[in-house]
């Protein structure tokens, strides 16, 4: 049986290489078996197993260790990442709290927007509808002016400017008599006044 | 609302380091929970046991891991990218400590006894990991970070050589070096 005293041999180096190469549970089996064959047989390499045990054990993490990072450093770290990588669920956030503080009218400056906004809105649906009135009465004037003989009539009587068209059933029927129908017309042409007694 | 909040500890580190890239905090938060007291005690060994500097280091990896998330291979595992850029760091410091000694002509302190002198000392795991540290902060950087990434950190000789950036051949021979030096040093202790 080899003892601590006598000189290490190549086996010795390559079971030393092993053990400090891997752990203990590294081994594969056959590399086992050697290892423990060597051991039983040579207190040098057995001294140096505990040796190294013993560094794992001296160098592990204690649990207890008067060790602890300082905690301003995960806060400053995590303020970084918010800077440097604003995350897609607080650029919603940030959206929300927008919106949110819209509705609620928190941003004075928007408040004289919305105003502004509606009062627009309204112009513009009074004016749309002013226009169609308006074009409603020129597509009637657009209807007697087909007729092309009753071009002078509508000229001279200004229909048009006095709002006559439009504004009465009776009033309507009366002067299509008078533009469409001949008779009316040619009635028209012999006597000047047939338009103002009719009208 | 807590049934559907999300347990980051079933994430793994790569994992993790995907969501900090969209910029989700509570994934840094687990990370920096697993690797906080790790990395600490990793830079306390390497630089000579000055608590503030490891502190200090602490808080750049931990900014780097914030600013540089995009370099992160998420092919690669985590812990080795992480010691390398703290073994990286480390080396900076070496170069630099270097370069002020050699310009304000100063010599390390090292006013410890020797082992020799402590043999009549009550001999304890204590004193042992205390003249342990003392070994290694006489150690140069390649030596000590080889053995503290197999000591402290359990990696494996492939993963020492992707974190240090040399050869397996080359780790190797630098932990057998170390582990024989120390525990020729240390052998009052047996």
């Amino acid at each position: 049986m080899k003892t601590r005293d006598s000189k290490p041999n190549k086996e010795c180096n390559r079971v030393e290489n092993l053990l400090i190469q891997k752990s203990q549970d590294g081994f594969l089996q056959p590399e086992r078996e050697g290892i423990e064959k060597h051991l039983e047989g040579c207190e040098s390499c057995r001294v140096f197993r505990e040796r190294v045990m013993s560094f794992y054990d001296s160098l592990a993490v204690p649990a207890n260790s008067h060790l602890k990072p300082n905690p301003e450093i995960r806060k400053l770290a995590k303020n970084r990442l918010k800077q440097v990588r604003p995350s897609s669920n607080r650029r919603f956030r940030m959206i929300k709290k927008f919106l949110h503080d819209l509705i609620k009218f928190r941003i004075p400056v928007y408040q004289a927007a919305l105003g502004m906004a509606v009062c627009l809105i309204v112009i513009l649906f009074l004016n749309r509808h002013h226009v169609s009135k308006q074009s409603r009465m020129m597509g009637q004037i657009e209807s007697y002016r087909n007729y092309g003989h009753a071009d002078d009539v509508l000229e001279h009587i200004d229909l048009f400017h006095s709002q006559k068209i439009g504004r009465n059933i009776v009033e309507d029927s009366l002067l299509f008599r008078i533009l469409v129908v001949p008779e009316y017309k040619h009635t028209y042409q012999k006597n000047d006044t047939v338009s103002s007694q009719l009208l | 609302m807590i049934f559907f909040s999300k347990s980051y500890r079933q994430y793994s580190d790569e994992q993790l380091m995907g969501l900090i890239r969209k910029g989700d905090a509570s994934s840094f938060d687990e990370l920096y929970k697993r690797y906080s007291h790790r990395l600490l005690h990793f830079f306390y060994r390497m630089l000579n046991g000055d608590e503030d500097k490891a502190q200090d280091f602490l808080q750049d990896i931990c900014l780097k891991i914030v600013e540089k998330a995009d370099t992160f291979n998420p092919e690669g595992k985590f812990s080795s990218w992480i010691f390398t850029i703290a073994s990286n760091m480390c080396k900076n410091e070496y170069r630099s400590m270097r370069k002020r000694i050699s310009m304000d002509n100063e010599t390390i302190d090292r006013n410890y006894v020797g082992p020799e002198k402590a043999i009549e000392e009550e001999i304890d795991h204590k004193n042992f990991c205390d003249y342990l540290y003392k070994e290694l902060y006489e150690l140069g950087y390649d030596k000590r970070s080889v053995f503290l990434l197999r000591f402290q950190e359990h990696r494996t000789i492939k993963e020492i050589s992707q974190i240090l950036g040399c050869a397996e051949g080359t780790v190797k021979s630098r932990l057998f070096y170390t582990t024989q030096l120390l525990s020729n040093r240390l052998k009052v202790f047996r």
